[in-house]
């Protein structure tokens, strides 16, 4: 796929069988959704969007995303809340989460059991290296700040 | 140079924000660094205060080849011209254009397509080009093409969103008056708002830059001058007083005016790092006695500055000379000047060129000849004051010992009302020293120190003349 080519057609063709690792992403922002969606697509991941925190937990039960990355200031049940929630439930535990905030909450989210941090806003490089590091299993290479 | 740090600029602010330079170290002095990273700033000012040049020269200075600039053009100038006449600028550089700095020019499509097509176009731009900083010139013209004051809102609104989503640092620029601040929604969206604006003056126009709001960081507040050259804008961010050390004391040493008698009167010479005026009429010999102050300095080795605005380089050379008796190669290179014509003076570019000699050569005497001719350039009496107390308290601070000249009516010795009494220059100098001319059946010169703080001087009022040397007191 060209980099010019329409990203929202990756995000109506996630739930379709894919050889693309599936990133579940959490965020009612239209511009962070449209920008994440486009820069995952060119990276070579699936995404699939949730607008909120109950639907994101319920997604991913049954979705099994490779990854989960969201906002914290989400509705209904935040995106601190929605990460100890996947890895309190034992269907879900296993995907590893990146809260990408607009919020420098670092040790909160590392409490919350995510696996990597990420502040907005949305630098495309530094988004899909941690991306590509926590599927890898990897100690991600960016994290806390968007410095 | 392009306004160089002229004093110690203000600390970036402690809570971690990235900056993204100017290209002017004057400007970034006066933001506190630079401006805030992915923010979204507002350029304003009249047409021809240099808000183009400025961004233009921020694109040149930030191009990168993997995250370009991105300039886009809408309705105010066709991108030929703007392109056409910033490759007349020293800092401009072919090579990074189409690579590093993106111009691109939307006038078409928003003719076209309305407002909308600039938020479409700059989505499109940061899937394509990962644009690191993009400046939008002119932004303001984008009010011509929307149907309503609602449809204005949504659409800076809907902007601002992306430009607040994605990792870019963005600029408008716009012929913005004051008084559509508050009533443009791009300024309730921006983080940091800068005006360039030019006051007129009788003989030549002074241009100066204010920072009117920065989020999150602190910057120098109040009016910085700065002009336009052929190599950009060079700032000069306005002095403020310096922060004296808990342990910092005034030095006791004195060191020689230059003329005997005078030191003699004044309880063993001036101290050193003192600022000292001398007030008289026209022909009283503030000059001679501010060149005597001045050689004196170079006979001792020390390295001073001289800045005059009435006599040229020439005439002060012959007076040196004759005074003098001619100096050696070695002694004439301590000697530095700054020969400014009054209509050419702008205060806040004599301020920076002084500090900066200060600071590359050592300066330890400095003469300002004279003080009027400074209070026509600024037009302004409470500036004047303000300026040379700072800067004469940062000459205190590095033990620079500093003479002043301030011309009189004839027969008034030093009077305590009008211009005198405003500039308060009893709070600004140490010493004061006051020289006359008495025309009752001759003219007789006379000489008096009014103040000398810290010394014991001679309350007389002595008689004294100027001989090819110098004066000579009675």
């Amino acid at each position: 796929m060209s980099r010019d080519s329409d990203p929202t057609q990756s995000v109506r063709s996630a739930i379709v069988p894919s050889a693309r690792a599936l990133i579940l992403c959490v965020d009612r922002d239209p511009h962070i959704r449209e920008l994440e969606a486009y820069f995952l697509d060119q990276a070579g991941f699936a995404v699939h969007f949730a607008e909120d925190g109950a639907q994101a937990l319920e997604l991913a039960r049954t979705l099994k995303p490779s990854i989960v990355i969201t906002e914290i200031l989400v509705p209904g049940l935040d995106g601190l809340a929605l990460c100890h929630q996947l890895k309190v439930t034992s269907e879900t535990r296993h995907i590893p989460v990146v809260v990408f905030s607009i919020l420098a909450a670092e040790a909160r989210a590392q409490e919350a059991g995510a696996e990597a941090f990420l502040r907005k806003p949305l630098a495309e490089h530094r988004l899909v290296q941690v991306a590509r590091d926590v599927l890898g299993g990897s100690k991600p290479s960016a994290t806390s700040d968007s410095a | 140079m392009s306004g160089a740090h002229r004093q110690p600029p203000i600390p970036a602010a402690s809570n971690g924000l990235r900056r993204v330079t100017t290209g002017n170290p004057g400007a970034d002095a006066i933001l506190g660094g630079g401006f805030p990273s992915n923010s979204i700033n507002v350029i304003m000012g009249a047409p021809g205060t240099g808000k183009t040049m400025f961004a233009q020269q921020l694109a040149l200075h930030n191009a990168d080849p993997e995250r370009p600039v991105l300039y886009l053009t809408t309705l105010s100038e066709p991108l030929a011209k703007v392109v056409t006449y910033l490759q007349q600028l020293s800092f401009f550089d072919e090579s990074k254009v189409g690579t590093a700095v993106r111009y691109e020019d939307l006038g078409a499509a928003l003719i076209q397509h309305g407002i909308g097509a600039l938020v479409s176009h700059v989505r499109d731009a940061i899937k394509r080009l990962s644009p690191h900083i993009i400046i939008i010139d002119s932004f303001k013209a984008i009010h011509d093409l929307s149907t309503s004051a609602a449809d204005l809102r949504r659409f800076v609104s809907d902007l601002a969103g992306l430009l607040s989503a994605y990792d870019t640092t963005t600029f408008l620029v716009g012929e913005y008056s004051e008084d559509e601040i508050s009533s443009y929604p791009e300024f309730a969206v921006a983080d940091a708002i800068v005006e360039l604006a030019r006051r007129k003056r009788t003989t030549s126009d002074e241009r100066y830059v204010r920072v009117s709001k920065l989020r999150g960081s602190a910057y120098r507040e109040g009016l910085h001058g700065f002009r336009i050259t052929a190599g950009g804008l060079e700032f000069y961010p306005r002095l403020v007083s310096p922060e004296f050390p808990r342990n910092y004391l005034p030095a006791v040493d004195r060191i020689s005016i230059g003329i005997a008698g005078l030191d003699k009167m004044l309880g063993g010479g001036l101290l050193k790092g003192s600022c000292t005026l001398i007030a008289g009429p026209t022909g009283s010999g503030k000059t001679t006695t501010a060149l005597q102050f001045a050689l004196e300095g170079v006979r001792q080795g020390e390295p001073i500055l001289f800045v005059n605005f009435q006599e040229n380089p020439s005439q002060l050379g012959r007076a040196i000379e004759a005074m003098s008796g001619g100096l050696d190669e070695q002694t004439l290179q301590r000697w530095n000047a700054i020969y400014l014509s009054p209509v050419e003076l702008q205060i806040d570019s004599l301020i920076g060129r002084s500090f900066d000699l200060i600071r590359e050569t050592g300066i330890r005497r400095l003469v300002i000849d004279g003080i009027g001719d400074l209070l026509l350039a600024a037009g302004d009496v409470q500036r004047v004051h303000d300026y040379v107390y700072a800067f004469t308290q940062h000459l205190a601070r590095n033990d620079v010992s500093s003479l002043l000249t301030f011309e009189i009516a004839m027969g008034h010795r030093y009077p305590a009302s009008g211009l005198t009494e405003q500039l308060r220059f009893s709070a600004l100098t140490d010493a004061i020293i006051s020289l006359d001319i008495d025309a009752t059946d001759r003219l007789r010169r006379t000489i008096c120190v009014l103040k000398c703080r810290n010394s014991s001087h001679d309350l007389a009022i002595r008689e004294m003349e100027i001989t090819a040397t110098g004066l000579r007191i009675a």
